[in-house]
């Protein structure tokens, strides 16, 4: 027995060292909901995630080719998805916009996480009592500010009419962190769209209250947490500047339908603050309205919110296998045409002097800055060499149709830095900012919505009036054409939607303009260059269709698995996306 | 829990009796055949072998000679249900598995098939473990557990062999040479409403196919680099004895491969091994075994590595090289602006690489019979240790090149490839592993009269670390067999694992199993005249925990810092901000997974079936099983039915959800005979595994979108129609959205779901089951000295889709052709377009054929002389397959085209054996 005992003794010792000896090691420290609170760093480390998710390139699916699927670009690849969007030839698995959604919802998740009870409001940063109540401030009102600016997000891309009855919607709105274990998904719904604006709106007021007016150092003293260091975070100036594009949005005659000018008047006095912001105290300080924009530096006079500025692969993008690029995309004739006359006046009109013969002889300021075409040239702007001179007529090297080269007959110049050359010993690149938003888009916004709140672009409404706005954006100095298209509320909002289309191209905007206004047609035939140059070395230009586009109606599906998984109302037109 | 194990291990302390200690090791057959017979035999006669109720055969390899001196990867596809599948990479290239499990060993250790060495003398055993109640008692997963024997006699015996094979290349991928790759393209671009590329001319110019012209360069880039044969050896010297209470085994062997390269850097590879088996009985009670094992792999390789895919390059973009650079006296390699790399360049400049992996096993374990105080129990203790480690050392380069430019018509330099030197040799990259385990196993047995009784119960430690993780785990197992007159047969088994990686009240768990067996050939009233020699069935069930967490703590959220966000001006361009620069970083915090507290254990419930029988002497074999498996629990990232608005769109969500049931049937039979003295023996062998999703987490709309309730080898695709035969079929059917425009020519596919568009709703289970079933013909003949051995495996009933290898699915583009996309254009290979053409690249039926094939797995011819222990053999392995898909191999749609063909080999080799 004495044996007996002794070996049950040693079982049980063994088997309780066992259950010890599965301990696992601590190796790493594993951070959780329940820790949490102990790690200032990770709870402020939300709102940074939130920041980081913010597009940082133009060459994207949200951006530059948005352009190509109304027709102002045309990417050379027809298997590309963008091309195949527009043609109505994708299946409901190849969502393009569905990453948009992932990322705007994952971004909300992070901010509804630092939001909630306040968690990054009452976390303790900074030892300085003091300080630290303006730094939790600055991160909350930071809060606030990117859920809105992530709300317009998905209200841009993923509003529209329902497919069931037709019901203006929105997306569903969070702002609270989901159980996911006990919640069934399908109890949440698409909110309806005027609730999704004011959401957005209450947020952008929420975070009014606690951002300062803009993050300037000549407006604060204490330059360590306030002012320029807190450059490229929400201020005043960015939330109105949200407020006044969610606003355009909501009276725009698509989501309007009652026509409403309350809107409009909305849309226009957001505007206004940030326009007044700009012209009274940065202009003293630099900020020069008339000057051209600089695509790369974050710190351009023209930003209003930028992203950091990054070296990205334009250039090698967009130029011709002639100059060592792949020709991904190229300008097309529908833009080309769009563009006036120097003097101002659109190419239909006899008094731009417009040669059909000479079509690229003094056209407006804007066609030389954004696009390469046949005759052009690429000089270095150090020392005035010519690098490169295009020929797009037909047997030309950079005709349309070959392996790298653009279908159109023109390239891009927007955004292009014009040193870089791949010949050279040591390549010249230029990093480049993203504009989240910008000036002359906040003046075009103003111009629209001022002219369709007072019904005339000459009313003035809080100090200025659409007509001194769209002649800023124009920057001539004798405008007749504009003068005669201020006679009218129509003509004025046609001109500006013009100016919208070469101001703001590659920018991402055309596509969802389109849409929002919804009188203009999305079908259209997209055309291209066709230059044949004779015996004699004379051109005659004309133009041949090279695409036609297709939607099936005005809005963008929403991912189809959102529609699978919670039973979401899908778009109209996109009925197959389930 | 641990009050369920100690009452357990109370109830089977033994009574006193009278009983005859046994050392349980491993049986021998009591029979003694002549060399040569073939195939497993059954025996009814229990004797010392340990009780079965299951079809985990145990074979001596007395019973189961063939050929003294197989290569053990043949020998062990002759054991029915294993498979391996093999790639013609050098070095140890297959992979064994046998009943879903992958464990091989031998002497303890896991090894790789190439490792265990071949010669019959030296295995005394193979055990296959293929059962749940031999799983819970044993504590491994399924697979193949080989013994070395121990010398019974006093003496000593040495062998030692040679092997020298010739290895050439099966079936490979063919490509177009200039001229048609020219004409192709050209094609191509017309399809696709662009203008050609190529004139006449310039093909007139590319059929001159040569690789160094400057102009009109036509390059057979896979000739140039790749070349179809190698070499391989073998050598072994093995020892082995007896001396008084001593015995001992000493292997070392080497194999040698060389590389299929025709250029660049020595490229091999070789493992030395060496075993050694120390076995001493210090009394007759204690007795101590020391295994211990040394494996060193190198590999030589450069570093642009094996790929035989860089033919996708266009045979006419730039010659391969252009010359020397008089400076420097280096190579200059052509490249283009299109491609600015080359394939031939890497491998000729890039440097080389030397893959090194050690491991050193130890295995100690000591035996001592308690005989005296308690008749019939014994005790053991195993420690086992491992130590392995890689390190990858060599040195890096880059070739000089130069492209041509159309605008300046030179030929420039490229920026990419600038001819940096090698770089002398360093690190690049190392990993360790180390392994240690010690159990402590109880033994009794009694056997008296008509009863047999044997109870065991071991507990088992184990802790295992490598980069990044240290896992541990503790396992208890406890059994008790009984037999009655070798007639009647119960197995009881309860097993409780313990691991690190689950939440604390999960880390234990327990299994239980069961198994009955009945040897109908021993009963009384059973005749002998029916020529049942041995007649046994068997019939198993269990239940029991399934390990499906691997790594630690996912069952806890983890945050982690990733990314930051830079706000401020870093440097001032414009002073209308700031005055000065101030910028301040902070970093991001990232979810990436979310918790989940009752994740745990999955859940296994098994029950199998199984029939032995022997008949005419034992001279005809049979046996068959089926075993049913029923995992519940897997882990499944929950991800999959949470909608992305939730905002959790990449973090994972652990949940033990999915399930599955898997069915698997083998049947065998052998027949084996001698007349005077020619034997021969004819074995085979059929293996059908089917497993089911019998759960899954998913959301469809459509029920035949379902994954839950189909095979788990299912092809899902479109359902082709055919090809549209005209513009107005394309414009009368459902629209197709894989293209911009849909031409004649293109396929046409089946609107499933009827609303009147081709899209990916209309994917469906296109063919139930493409696994198939598993056979394998063995058939043995000698005569006198000679023997011929022929090893055939095959597949039937199973499905391959060719869209899985580029050789059929690529040609759109920029890229070269393969042969088969120019002798089937318009057939089996679709429009040939540039671009534009993804419709008909979709998994369909069109794509789909057979993969059902017969190869000769192994031919061996041999002459052996067993009074001087010389034994001379010559062998063909894969000499050849019979299939529908002929330009490639079934069995792996990518040997050949983007690694390593299958090989044919040829062999000789000469065994010597002295006493």
């Amino acid at each position: 027995m004495k044996k007996f005992n002794q070996i049950l003794l040693l079982i049980s010792a063994a088997v309780s060292y066992g259950c010890g000896y599965l301990e696992p090691l601590d190796t790493e420290r594993i951070y959780s909901e329940e820790n949490l609170g102990d790690y200032p760093s990770f709870v402020r480390g939300f709102l940074e995630t939130a920041f980081n998710k913010l597009p940082n390139d133009y060459e994207s699916i949200e951006y530059a080719w948005l352009d190509a699927m109304c027709g102002d670009l045309l990417i050379s690849s027809e298997s590309h998805l963008c091309r195949r969007f527009s043609t109505a030839s994708v299946s409901p698995n190849e969502g393009i916009f569905d990453s948009y959604w992932k990322r705007d919802y994952s971004a909300m998740l992070y901010l509804n996480k630092f939001l909630k009870d306040d968690l990054g409001y009452r976390t303790r940063y900074l030892t300085d009592a003091e300080k630290n109540a303006t730094l939790a401030a600055h991160l909350k009102g930071d809060a606030f500010a990117l859920r809105a600016w992530y709300g317009y997000d998905l209200l841009l891309k993923f509003s529209g009419r329902s497919a069931s009855d037709g019901k203006l919607l929105g997306y569903p709105i969070m702002t609270d962190i989901v159980d996911y274990a006990t919640v069934s998904a399908d109890s949440f719904r698409r909110n309806s769209f005027d609730e999704c604006v004011a959401q957005i709106l209450s947020d952008c007021d929420s975070a009014l209250v606690y951002l300062p007016e803009a993050n300037r150092d000549y407006l604060t003293e204490d330059h360590q947490y306030e002012g320029a260091v807190r450059w490229r975070r929400p201020d005043a100036t960015i939330v109105n500047s949200i407020k006044a594009l969610t606003c355009l949005m909501w009276a725009s005659p698509s989501f309007n339908p009652d026509g409403d000018r309350e809107r409009w008047r909305m849309a226009a006095e957001a505007a206004a603050k940030v326009i007044d912001f700009k012209l009274t105290n940065d202009l003293p300080h630099g900020f020069n309205p008339k000057a051209e924009v600089n695509w790369f530096s974050q710190q351009s006079p023209e930003a209003i919110w930028c992203n950091a500025a990054r070296v990205t692969r334009t250039e090698v993008n967009m130029y011709p296998g002639g100059f060592s690029g792949t020709g991904f995309a190229g300008p097309t004739q529908n833009i080309v045409d769009a563009f006036p006359m120097e003097n101002g006046y659109p190419i239909s009109r006899e008094e731009s002097g417009y040669d059909p013969e000479n079509p690229y002889i003094g056209r407006d300021r804007r066609f030389y800055r954004y696009i390469n075409y046949d005759g052009a040239s690429v000089i270095r702007p150090s020392n005035g060499e010519v690098m490169y001179t295009f020929e797009c007529f037909e047997g030309g090297k950079d005709e349309p149709g070959r392996i790298r080269n653009t279908k159109t007959g023109y390239y891009v110049r927007k955004f292009i830095h014009q040193g870089w050359n791949a010949y050279d010993d040591k390549v010249e690149t230029q990093a480049k900012a993203l504009m989240l938003i910008r000036f002359r888009e906040i003046c075009l916004v103003f111009a629209e919505a001022a002219n369709h709140a007072a019904g005339s672009p000459l009313t003035k409404i809080a100090g200025y009036s659409a007509k001194e706005m769209l002649s800023l954006v124009r920057g001539l100095d004798a405008d007749p054409y504009l003068d005669e298209c201020s006679s009218s509320e129509e003509s004025f909002d046609a001109l500006v939607r013009n100016e919208r289309r070469i101001e703001l191209f590659m920018e991402g905007k055309r596509f969802h303009d389109i849409r929002r206004w919804g009188d203009e047609e999305l079908d259209i035939d997209v055309f291209r260059a066709s230059i044949v140059r004779d015996g004699e070395g004379e051109k005659s230009y004309s133009r041949e269709r090279v695409e036609t586009l297709s939607y099936p109606s005005l809005w963008l599906p929403l991912p189809r698995n959102e529609v699978r998984k919670a039973s979401l109302e899908q778009n109209e037109g996109w009925e197959d996306w389930k | 829990m641990r009050k369920a194990v100690l009452t357990y291990l109370l109830i089977l302390m033994p009574v006193f009796l009278q009983a005859e200690s046994r050392r349980l090791v491993v049986g021998e057959s009591s029979d003694t055949l002549a060399p040569y017979n073939s195939g497993f035999r059954f025996d009814g006669k229990l004797g010392r072998k340990p009780l079965r109720t299951a079809l985990s055969q145990t074979f001596a390899l007395k019973d189961l000679d063939f050929s003294p001196n197989p290569d053990f990867r043949r020998l062990y596809i002759t054991i029915p249900g294993a498979l391996i599948s093999e790639s013609g990479a050098p070095g140890y290239n297959a992979v064994a598995t046998y009943m879903n499990g992958n464990a091989l060993q031998l002497d303890g250790f896991l090894v790789d098939p190439y490792e265990i060495h071949p010669s019959v003398s030296e295995i005394s055993e193979i055990r296959t473990v293929g059962s749940i109640v031999d799983r819970y008692r044993l504590g491994m997963g399924n697979g193949v557990y080989v013994t070395t024997k121990s010398e019974e006699r006093d003496g000593h015996h040495v062998s030692a062999g040679f092997e020298s094979a010739f290895l050439l290349a099966g079936r490979t991928a063919k490509w177009c040479n200039g001229e048609d790759f020219a004409r192709m393209m050209n094609q191509a671009r017309v399809n696709a409403g662009l203008p050609e590329l190529y004139s006449e001319e310039q093909i007139r110019e590319y059929a001159k196919s040569d690789p160094l012209s400057r102009e009109f360069p036509s390059v057979d880039l896979r000739s140039e680099t790749i070349r179809d044969w190698r070499t391989s050896q073998k050598a072994y010297v093995s020892m082995s004895g007896k001396e008084g209470r001593t015995s001992y085994y000493a292997n070392v062997n080497w194999l040698r491969d060389g590389d299929n390269l025709r250029i660049g850097p020595v490229s091999d590879f070789n493992a030395l091994n060496v075993r050694g088996n120390v076995k001493t009985n210090f009394t007759r009670e204690l007795s101590l075994e020391v295994h211990s094992f040394l494996n060193l792999r190198f590999r030589r390789s450069p570093n642009a590595g094996f790929n035989m895919a860089a033919s996708v390059t266009p045979p006419v973009e730039y010659p391969l090289t252009l010359g020397t650079d008089e400076e420097q006296g280096q190579t200059i390699y052509g490249v283009s602006k299109t491609v600015p790399n080359s394939y031939y360049a890497a491998l000729m400049e890039s440097g080389s690489r030397t893959s090194k992996y050690r491991s050193g096993s130890v295995n100690a374990v000591l035996e001592y019979n308690f005989g005296k105080f308690v008749p019939g129990l014994s005790a053991r203790t195993d420690v086992r240790f491992l130590l392995s480690g890689t390190t990858t050392d060599g040195s890096v380069g880059d070739y000089l090149a130069s492209y041509y430019d159309e605008v300046s018509g030179n030929w420039l330099p490229s920026s990419v490839h600038q001819g940096v030197k090698s770089s002398a040799k360093s690190v690049l990259g190392t990993s360790f592993n180390h392994l240690f385990e010690l159990q402590e196993t109880l033994r009794y047995s009694y056997w008296r009269g008509n009863h047999r009784v044997m109870a065991e119960a071991w507990a088992k430690i184990r802790e295992h670390q490598y980069p990044g993780q240290r896992a541990r785990s503790a396992t208890i197992s406890a059994s008790c067999d009984y037999a009655w007159k070798d007639r009647y047969m119960v197995q009881a088994v309860l097993y409780v694992p313990g691991s690190t990686v689950y939440r604390k009240s999960e880390r234990f768990a327990a299994g239980t199993a069961c198994g009955l067996a009945w040897v109908l050939s021993n009963e009384e009233w059973l005749p002998a005249e029916t020529g049942v020699d041995h007649l046994k069935l068997m019939v198993q069930a269990g239940f029991g925990p399934l390990d499906v967490v691997s790594s630690q703590y996912l069952f806890l959220d983890s945050y982690v810092k990733s990314g930051s966000f830079t706000s401020g001006v870093s440097s001032v361009d414009y002073d209308w901000i700031a005055q000065s620069g101030n910028s301040v970083s902070k970093p991001g915090t990232v979810i990436s997974r979310l918790g989940n507290s009752s994740l745990g254990r999955g859940h296994q419930i098994e029950a199998n079936a199984g029939i032995e029988a022997a008949f005419l002497g034992r001279r005809l074999n049979f046996f068959a099983s089926y075993v049913y498996i029923h995992d519940t629990g897997l882990l499944t990232d929950a991800n999959a039915i949470y909608p992305d608005f939730y905002g959790m769109n990449g973090m994972t969500t652990y949940i033990n959800w999915n399930a599955k049931k898997s069915h698997l049937l083998n049947v065998g039979l052998n027949w084996n005979d001698r007349k005077g003295r020619f034997s021969y023996g004819i074995g085979y062998w059929v293996n059908r595994q089917s497993v089911i999703w019998d759960k899954y987490l998913e959301t469809v709309i459509n029920d035949y979108s379902k994954v839950e309730g189909t095979y788990t080898s299912a092809i899902r695709g479109y359902t082709c129609l055919g090809k549209f035969a005209s513009e107005e079929e394309i414009a009368a059917a459902p629209k197709q959205n894989f293209d911009v425009r849909t031409f004649p020519g293109d396929l046409r596919y089946k609107d499933v779901d009827g609303n009147g568009v081709i899209d990916s709703n209309d994917i469906s289970v296109i063919v139930k089951d493409a696994a198939g079933l598993w056979h394998n013909l063995r058939l043995q003949f000698s005569y006198g000295r000679a023997s011929l051995l022929a090893i055939f495996r095959a597949r039937t009933g199973s499905t391959v889709n060719l869209l899985s290898s580029g050789y059929y699915s690529g040609g759109r583009g920029y890229v070269n052709y393969t042969e088969w996309m120019r002798e089937n254009v318009g057939g089996d290979y679709p429009r040939l377009a540039y671009e534009g053409n993804n419709g008909n690249f979709v998994t369909s039926g069109f794509w789909l054929r057979s993969g059902d094939f017969l190869k000769l797995a192994n031919l061996e011819f041999s002459f052996s002389y067993p009074k001087c222990g010389l034994r001379l053999f010559a062998r063909g392995e894969n000499l050849f397959c019979i299939d529908a898909v002929k330009d490639l191999d079934p069995e792996n749609l990518a040997a050949g085209y983007s690694t390593y063909a299958l090989n044919r080999t040829i062999s000789l080799g000469i065994n010597i054996g002295i006493r």
